[in-house]
């Protein structure tokens, strides 16, 4: 079979889908609950505390060249702690796709198919889902990078015609919460760019030099930042706090607000495709990742036949919350609350223990 | 593998196409509600008015009406939503609405009860017009029917709304302002005010024995249904309601409104009429008057006072000078300036006054600007701006300048 192969360009507008995604979900909500009118400033934090993140985790990568974080986990800790920590990873990789389905597919109830059945919205997104994880990671990428386009531009135009609403004065008082609060939602706001880890899985499939990696990840980082600022900060001056804490999904909101008289309104449905779309690739590519992570640890030839039994998996985990408010509430409370452990944390205690153990340095002198 | 891959392909293409069909509904089974009306009900909680558009016959011809509007009594909105079609043949739905009206009654007592489902819902948005009818909502909404210019009232309240530019005493009010305006601890909601125009019998008789003067400078301070004309729309859409927390406490006329709308900047331009300096009761001058800049305005605090000051920036251009001297340069044309800015601080002031010392009521938004003041969220919180609004003093400072002359330089002297 043809090795799959893909470029930078192609990694860093699929990295910035899989992050920006939870722009279309609770993510403004989320940062403006914790961070109130300092929303964005919590927004700037996390995303720099990333990239610092991303930069120590690039550190791992670099004493194992051309490895994936998944072989670099076994080779430091051992194939049982290592195991552990790959099933770890992976099981949070197809929570948090799960979790998105659900959130996805009833988001499509509450705006545009109010009647159709959630569980045929999840199906149609996960059986499309698996055919785009089928056709593989080169297609997934490109599919990424042709549509990357599209929707950031997409995204700056809802925020840009909804300029009448624009007050600068409900980005005040400045620190919303208080600086602690705001330093430690920081903390874990780094778990909404944790998806960047994807990259540190996936190394064997990138047609660049592995020191690219790093720069790859450093513009996502950043790109999928400033969008987040602006979207949090237009988010906070069109429905200031505390109203910014009821919207279940912001960004929809926002679309609906749009008003530039008789003949430029109700625009929300060009939005919505882009939205849904959003939803395919992000849905995908969790499932092709959580497949890719499973094949690295038990170093099977290919991920293909685990496709089916990952769908599987991710749709009756999608159903496990009783309720749309249980899935909310395990978005912000777990998965954005707790995310930064196994994208940030593990790896680092990784980098940490290949340091003290002296892990991968003969070939990083080789290298 | 590849017709395997195939089939999925084609399962999955079809699953997209049915995916619909569980909301699917035909256009003729709809009935597109453009305007609602919440009233207090006799028999049950409330009484809704509807306005629905009349589909044009599939066959071809104009329909006989363009609307038709029907009332239901019921608990809540959505429920006499529901309840209209046990005699309405069609599916009605809020997705076309354009505008809410509320009658006086029901905003007396509080609009938050009425307003929670209006966000919520999914079919209304939030840029949907919220309106105070003076009197019965479902009144105004039936009287309003016979349109004399448009054929629905949604381009009617379009039109209506995108005038309030150019003349500043409608105020463009929807739902998602006044919310904002309720859930704000630094200002309280205020929306558009509407009512029928009352009979000729009805209309103000202290009106006409006011003084010349009086009458150019309440040239346009009406209520809606108080303003004496003939023809036209059945309805008045001018002046704006005052909320203090949910609960309405007074309201604006068209000139209040004028300049409630100088101090938030949205204030466009507009005709107004001043008495001539020298001769009130003889002569009038007209001026369009425009925004130059957007107002500044500053609050300012210390542990024994709160100061609001407000810089408004205008421009004119001369339409009329009765009187005909040339007000168009020199010492007149300052003096004139100088007439225009000080006529205009006094009736901000007096405006502001009236919404501190009548309604006790921050529709302006000023609080919004002591946000600067604090770190926290919370400590702005506990600050209770709105408590402190009724005592703060008020300065108003306009600078006007007369940019044009219309189409005269001067006015040459008339020989009789």
């Amino acid at each position: 079979m043809k090795k799959e192969l893909v470029g930078h360009s192609e990694a860093a507008a699929f990295i910035i889908i899989m992050i920006g995604a939870k722009a279309f979900l609770g993510y403004p909500r989320i940062v403006t609950e914790w961070g109130l009118t300092a929303g964005w400033l919590v927004v700037l934090l996390s995303g720099l505390i990333s990239i610092v993140f991303w930069l120590m985790i690039v550190g791992v990568l670099g004493r194992f060249p051309g490895k994936p974080l998944s072989e670099i986990a076994e080779v430091t800790l051992g194939p049982v702690l290592g195991l552990g920590i790959n099933t770890f990873v992976f099981l949070y990789s197809i929570f948090g796709t799960s979790n998105h389905l659900r959130l996805f597919s009833e988001a499509a109830i509450l705006t545009v198919l109010t009647e159709t059945p959630v569980i045929i919205l999840a199906l149609i997104f996960v059986l499309t889902a698996w055919l785009a994880a089928y056709y593989g990671i080169e297609a997934l990428f490109r599919s990424a990078y042709f549509s990357f386009p599209f929707l950031a531009i997409g995204v700056a135009l809802v925020l840009l015609v909804l300029y009448p609403y624009y007050d600068f004065k409900m980005l005040l008082p400045l620190t919303g919460p208080g600086v602690w609060p705001v330093i430690k939602s920081s903390f874990w706001g780094t778990s909404a760019f944790g998806e960047v880890i994807i990259l540190a899985y996936l190394v064997r499939y990138f047609s660049f030099k592995p020191e690219r990696l790093k720069n790859v990840g450093v513009f996502s980082l950043s790109f999928v930042m400033m969008f987040f600022i602006a979207i949090t900060g237009v988010y906070l001056m069109v429905l200031p706090v505390p109203a910014s804490s009821e919207t279940l999904v912001p960004f929809y909101q926002l679309s609906r607000s749009i008003f530039l008289g008789h003949y430029f309104q109700r625009v929300e449905a060009v939005f919505v495709i882009f939205w849904t779309f959003t939803a395919f690739i992000s849905i995908a590519a969790g499932i092709l990742v959580g497949a890719i992570i499973l094949q690295d640890t038990f170093k099977l030839p290919s991920y293909r036949p685990l496709l089916p039994a990952l769908c599987l998996l991710t749709f009756s985990l999608a159903f496990t919350p009783l309720d749309l408010i249980q899935t909310v509430k395990l978005e912000g409370e777990v998965r954005m609350s707790y995310g930064w452990i196994p994208t940030f944390v593990l790896p680092l205690l990784i980098w940490a223990a290949a340091l003290i153990l002296r892990k991968g340095e003969n070939k990083t002198n080789d290298s | 593998m590849i017709p395997k891959v195939k089939l999925l392909f084609i399962t999955v293409a079809l699953l997209l196409l049915i995916q619909g069909c569980w909301g699917a509904r035909e256009t003729d089974e709809m009935g597109y509600i453009l305007m609602m009306g919440i009233d207090k009900g006799k028999e049950n909680i409330i009484r809704a008015t509807f306005q629905i558009a009349v589909p044009q016959p599939a066959e071809g011809g104009e329909a006989k009406v363009a609307t038709e509007i029907i009332e239901v009594e019921a608990a809540s909105l959505f429920g006499a939503q529901q309840l209209a079609s046990a005699f309405i043949s069609k599916h009605l739905t809020l997705i076309h609405n354009k505008a809410v009206v509320v009658s006086e009654e029901i905003a007396r007592e509080g609009l938050s009860k009425y307003i929670n489902p209006l966000v919520r819902s999914r079919e209304l948005r939030r840029t949907t017009f919220l309106m105070v009818a003076k009197g019965k909502a479902g009144e105004f909404i039936e009287k309003n029917k016979g349109l004399i210019f448009e054929k629905y009232p949604s381009r009617q309240l379009d039109i209506f709304m995108a005038s309030a530019d150019l003349t500043g005493f409608i105020l463009k009010s929807d739902i998602h302002r006044f919310y904002q305006g309720l859930k704000s601890p630094g200002q309280q909601p205020t929306t558009a005010l509407v009512a029928v125009q009352k009979n000729k019998e009805e209309q103000n008789e202290e009106a006409s024995s006011r003084s010349n003067e009086e009458k150019t400078i309440e040239e346009i301070a009406y209520l809606p249904g108080e303003i004496p004309r003939k023809g036209g729309n059945k309805i008045d859409l001018i002046g704006q309601a005052v909320f203090k927390e949910d609960q309405l406490v007074g309201f604006l006329n068209g000139k209040e409104t004028r300049y409630y709308q100088m101090l938030t900047g949205e204030f466009k331009t507009s005709i107004f009429s001043f008495p001539e300096p020298k001769d009130p009761e003889e002569n009038l001058i007209v001026m369009e008057i425009r925004r130059g800049r957007y107002p500044e305005i500053r609050v300012k605090a210390n542990g024994i006072k709160t100061v609001i000051e407000v810089n408004l920036f205008l421009e004119g251009e001369t339409l009329s000078i009765q009187s005909g001297k040339n007000y168009e340069k020199g010492k007149l044309e300052k003096d004139l300036e100088q007439y225009i800015s000080a006529s205009i601080s006094q009736e901000v002031t007096q405006l502001i006054k009236k919404t501190q010392e009548e309604y006790a009521s921050d529709i302006f938004g000023f609080g919004e600007y002591t946000r600067a003041f604090f770190w926290t969220w919370q400590d702005w919180v506990d600050y209770a701006w709105l408590e402190k609004y009724p005592f703060c003093e008020v300065k108003v400072q306009t600078f006007f300048n007369i940019r044009r002359t219309g189409m005269m330089v001067k006015t040459a002297p008339t020989h009789f």
